[in-house]
């Protein structure tokens, strides 16, 4: 009996969780161009460095160049190329992100499920800390953790993003937890000697993945715009390929936005995360049509 | 009255979480912190290094060589008692600083929330309204674009294009130094030219996000039947859409409303750190990147309270305006 | 299931009909194709008069009521016939005097479980606004119509008039709107389903002030409804509709002593009475026609008893004498009872 209801699980997960939306991203033109744009980025994080060498060397004169044919998007305040950096430097932001919504995944459906589960005072205490991280804006936190703990690898950066992020992803596990657990058939699957947890988590999973994919993407977008935001305010480990670093640097050490020709090397990095949001918020919208079949153009 | 008293202490009990959270992370300090800042004052006021370090733990509201706990209670003692901590560069108590600085953060805040509030229930009032106008999509797609670009894109964006190269607005302060303080007309000139950038900044960003939310609220109710019932009755449209479908859909943007309300106090630090303008945030971005986390810590629970209680501002609200909710849990 | 007399129909038929709907096509534009709610359906109302509609839900009777004051909800459109009340073309009427004519006219009664009124307002508030559209009165003549009507639909104002519709009963609300109805003396009054929601004791009261108020107004009242009982107890006129269309018209005496369509015939048969076999009560096979498609021919032939094969190539044309009117091939042998 387990193996057929896992093989019927797997094709109804299968189903449920990635063909379906997949059919309804590909159909809807907002949600497919931004996959595209998301696609994009991607190939850039992981191919990109490969395939675009970039030359640390400083060469200082030729620094703030504007847009040329050698250098497509100019040059940075030590003469090296913005293309070259950008790609770069979208690995770790993209990196950090993927790791901060992995983190926050996990913590979010680990409360969320102790939470519904327990019941009784755990749930209330998990209730309360979830809400203290709902409502106490997330930026001001992480900025302090930052400051406070070294953050020097990609990891940590990634823990200290998810540490704030997780409260919504909680909230809506809880409740599945909670409705599952008054349905009827718990109850007679319980007669039948299987535990409560291992029913509640083969029901409970196809029943949240719309809350998690959405979650993950929230959480990355969430995770670049803060991250950005903390080395733009200095307070990461420096590295000259970070785009916020590299805001940073323009903005405030080497007085590049004063200068109209380095502009490029201002708003390059500012496009690409402007850019990198856009796919995600289109990419967003299909997703509503997948969580709420009632918007389905079908 | 007992739920009143319930979320009160819920509200409560997160505060005090929060309190002690920072209590421990700031501890958390590393040691070679203070030990800078003490040779910083061996080198600067030829102290003996033990008074520095001395000095130095006199900075935290508490001695960090004591127990714990005895320093967690001499914390929470001096919170109850208002003192938000002393500030490590400026040498001053937190709350002078912030008494200093939360009126030209409310000033902007308070402004672009008008602004953007008022421009939203207008905009999406009125897509919903009319079921085809060419407003909705440009509004959904302006929502989009503002939803994906961090509010410091567009504060540097604007500050590009407006300051350093157009020169129309000044590149930072609350006014200008050079200018009297003072119920003159230079001195509000000034300080409403210095404020203008900073409020366009933040009203760009939210004003899509209010015209959608009210947009959502607004087609729900109008699917509703006693709108239906309304136009059978011959009432006129002005009235059926603001007597009818506004109050009903205003009601869920009161919370959102009170909520943003809270968050005014805190401002944001980018916004103001790019700007230079001299808000809690700013003051805020200064602790950070010079380490001063007495006044990091005072700052952050303001701000933590304001928000939290904000929330349960706009929950009790919402139950006194509905007048179907009845306070029952 | 006795019906009352309430007034002798023949009479009625000499004067001018006050509401005169001929030809009305009302069709919704969806996304699977085009549904004709109403098809070619033609109705009069004479002063005074109660005219029921019947029908299966889905018939077409709301969409027909709606049309009248021209609130077909979106995305239905009517497309096609007139509809004259007191001679004017309904269908004309700009918007302004559209708005007019709504509720000064004709008043619409919704079907109870509907949340008519604003939940944010209180019933004082609301019925000032529907007058004050309307004619230029002071805010105390309001109030003391209102009383007034209150009183009449057996409510205490002081109690009502402060409160909100949450804080009163579903049968007090039913009430209130129908006080709401004759605040500016309409002509005629639409009830659509207006007892379906109440229970059984709540829906009697109703009824009975509903009686109550044609009786002293001299109402015109058009009652839509698939509760036969309610019928018989008020009604002087019953047309029948099924799937759009008018099978039967007539007097209530010839409606349920001498129905003469089949499903007429099944729509009466069918109610469940207190005196009586249940056993002999037979349900209409089958169910209502998906409006997207049709059946050929007369539309309730896959569910009739007496259909033959004319039934399912023709479609019946509407054969009328001075009382009555039936759209039915085999009308005459089920009149003689086979």
């Amino acid at each position: 009996m387990s193996v057929m209801t896992t093989t019927a699980g797997i094709q109804r997960f299968w189903r449920r969780s990635i063909l379906e939306p997949l059919t309804i991203i590909w159909r809807n033109k907002r949600a497919f161009a931004g996959f595209l744009i998301l696609l994009f980025f991607f190939l850039m994080a992981t191919v990109g460095p490969e395939v675009i060498p970039l030359d640390m060397k400083s060469r200082y004169a030729e620094r703030f160049q504007p847009p040329s044919r050698a250098h497509v998007l100019g040059t940075d305040y030590a003469g090296r190329d913005v293309w070259a950096l950008i790609v770069h430097g979208s690995r770790d932001v993209l990196f950090v992100a993927f790791l901060a919504a992995l983190f926050t995944i996990a913590i979010g459906v680990t409360v969320g499920m102790l939470a519904g589960l327990r019941g009784g005072m755990t749930d209330t205490l998990l209730m309360i800390l979830t809400n203290a991280i709902l409502t106490v804006p997330s930026f001001p936190v992480m900025l302090i953790i930052g400051s406070v703990l070294e953050v020097r690898n990609a990891i940590t950066f990634g823990a200290v993003l998810s540490i704030w992020a997780w409260g919504g992803l909680a909230r809506a596990t809880r409740s599945q937890v909670l409705s599952l657990k008054e349905r009827e058939f718990i109850e007679a699957a319980r007669v039948l000697g299987l535990g409560t947890f291992h029913i509640i988590f083969k029901e409970l999973l196809p029943n949240i993945m719309p809350y998690v994919t959405i979650s993950f993407l929230t959480t990355m977008r969430g995770a670049i715009t803060a991250s950005v935001g903390l080395m733009l305010l200095g307070l990461m480990p420096f590295s000259a390929k970070n785009w916020g670093m590299m805001m940073n640097m323009a903005m405030m050490q080497s007085g590049a936005i004063y200068l109209p020709y380095a502009l490029s090397y201002v708003l390059a990095p500012m496009g690409a995360i402007v850019l990198l949001q856009l796919g995600a918020v289109f990419f967003a919208s299909g997703l509503d049509e997948v969580l709420d079949p009632r918007l389905r153009a079908t | 009255m007992i739920t009143i008293a319930k979320r009160v202490g819920v509200a409560l009990i997160t505060i005090f979480l929060i309190a002690t959270l920072t209590f421990f992370l700031v501890r958390k300090t590393p040691g070679d912190v203070m030990q800078a800042w003490a040779m910083d004052i061996v080198e600067t006021y030829s102290m003996t290094y033990e008074d520095a370090l001395a000095f130095v733990k006199s900075m935290y509201s508490y001695d960090p060589d004591q127990p714990v706990l005895e320093q967690y209670i001499a914390y929470i003692s001096g919170l109850l008692r208002g003192d938000l901590g002393q500030s490590f560069i400026y040498k001053v108590s937190v709350n002078e600083v912030i008494a200093q600085a939360l009126p030209w953060t409310v000033f902007v805040t308070s402004i672009s929330l008008l602004l953007s509030f008022g421009i939203g229930m207008l905009l999406g009032m009125i897509i919903a309204w009319k079921r085809k106008t060419i407003l909705d999509p440009i509004v959904t797609a302006y929502a989009s674009f503002t939803g994906a670009t961090p509010d410091y894109v567009t504060a540097l964006v604007l500050l590009i294009i407006f300051s350093i190269n157009l020169h129309i607005f000044p590149l930072k302060g609350a006014y200008d130094a050079v200018v009297p303080v003072g119920f003159t007309w230079p001195f509000i000139k000034s300080v409403l030219w210095h404020a203008a950038l900073p409020i366009t900044a933040y009203t760009f960003e939210s004003a899509a996000g209010w015209a959608l939310a009210m947009k959502g609220s607004a087609v729900s109710v109008l699917g509703e039947d006693y709108i239906m019932a309304a136009r059978a009755r011959g009432l006129k449209e002005g009235r059926i859409m603001t007597r009818y479908m506004g109050r009903n859909a205003l009601l869920p943007m009161i919370t959102g409303l009170a909520i943003a309300l809270g968050s005014m106090v805190g401002g944001s630090v980018l916004i103001e750190t790019i700007f230079a303008y001299p808000g809690i945030g700013w003051f805020f971005g200064e602790a950070l990147i010079k380490r001063d986390f007495g006044m990091l810590q005072g700052l952050f629970l303001f701000l933590a309270t304001a928000v939290i209680f904000a929330n349960l501002a706009a929950d009790l609200l919402y139950t006194r305006l509905d007048p179907r909710i009845k306070l029952e849990g | 299931m006795k019906p009352e007399l309430t007034s002798t129909s023949d009479s009625k038929q000499d004067k001018q009909p006050l509401l005169s709907v001929r030809d009305l096509v009302v069709e919704y534009s969806i996304r699977q194709g085009t549904l004709r709610a109403v098809d070619r359906a033609s109705l009069d109302v004479h002063p005074g008069e109660v005219m029921a509609v019947v029908g299966e839900s889905g018939c077409g009777k709301s969409t027909l009521a709606y049309s009248i004051i021209r609130q077909v909800p979106y995305p239905g459109e009517i497309k096609g016939g007139d509809i004259y009340f007191d001679g004017r073309e309904v269908l004309d009427l700009d918007r302004k005097a559209l708005r007019q004519f709504r509720w000064k006219e004709i008043a619409i009664i919704f079907q109870a479980a509907q949340n008519t009124l604003n939940p944010v307002m209180r019933i004082a508030d609301q019925m000032i606004d529907t007058v004050l559209d309307h004619e230029k009165q002071s805010k105390e003549q309001i109030i003391q119509k209102a009383g007034i009507l209150l009183e009449r639909v057996r409510l205490d104002p002081n109690r009502v008039l402060h409160s909100y519709p949450f804080e009163l009963s579903g049968g007090m609300r039913q009430r209130v709107i129908i006080a709401l109805s004759l605040l500016l003396n309409p002509r005629m009054l639409i009830l659509d389903e207006p007892t379906t929601a109440l229970d059984v004791v709540t829906q009697v009261y109703i009824l009975d002030i509903l009686a109550d108020i044609r009786h002293d107004l001299g109402l015109t009242m058009m009652l839509l409804t698939h509760d036969i009982a309610i019928v018989a107890r008020v009604a002087d006129r019953v047309a029948v509709m099924y799937a759009g269309q008018i099978v039967e018209e007539g007097a209530i005496n010839d409606i349920f002593y001498r129905p003469r369509h089949p499903y007429t015939y099944g729509l009466i048969h069918s109610a469940p009475s207190l005196v009586g076999d249940l056993m002999k009560k037979k349900p209409i096979e089958g169910a209502p026609p998906n409006l997207l498609n049709v059946p050929t021919g007369c539309r309730f032939h896959p569910r009739c008893a007496y259909a033959t094969s004319v039934c399912q190539e023709k479609e019946p044309v509407m054969e009328a004498t001075g009382r009555w009117r039936v759209a039915c091939h085999h009308w005459r042998e089920i009149e003689r009872g086979e």
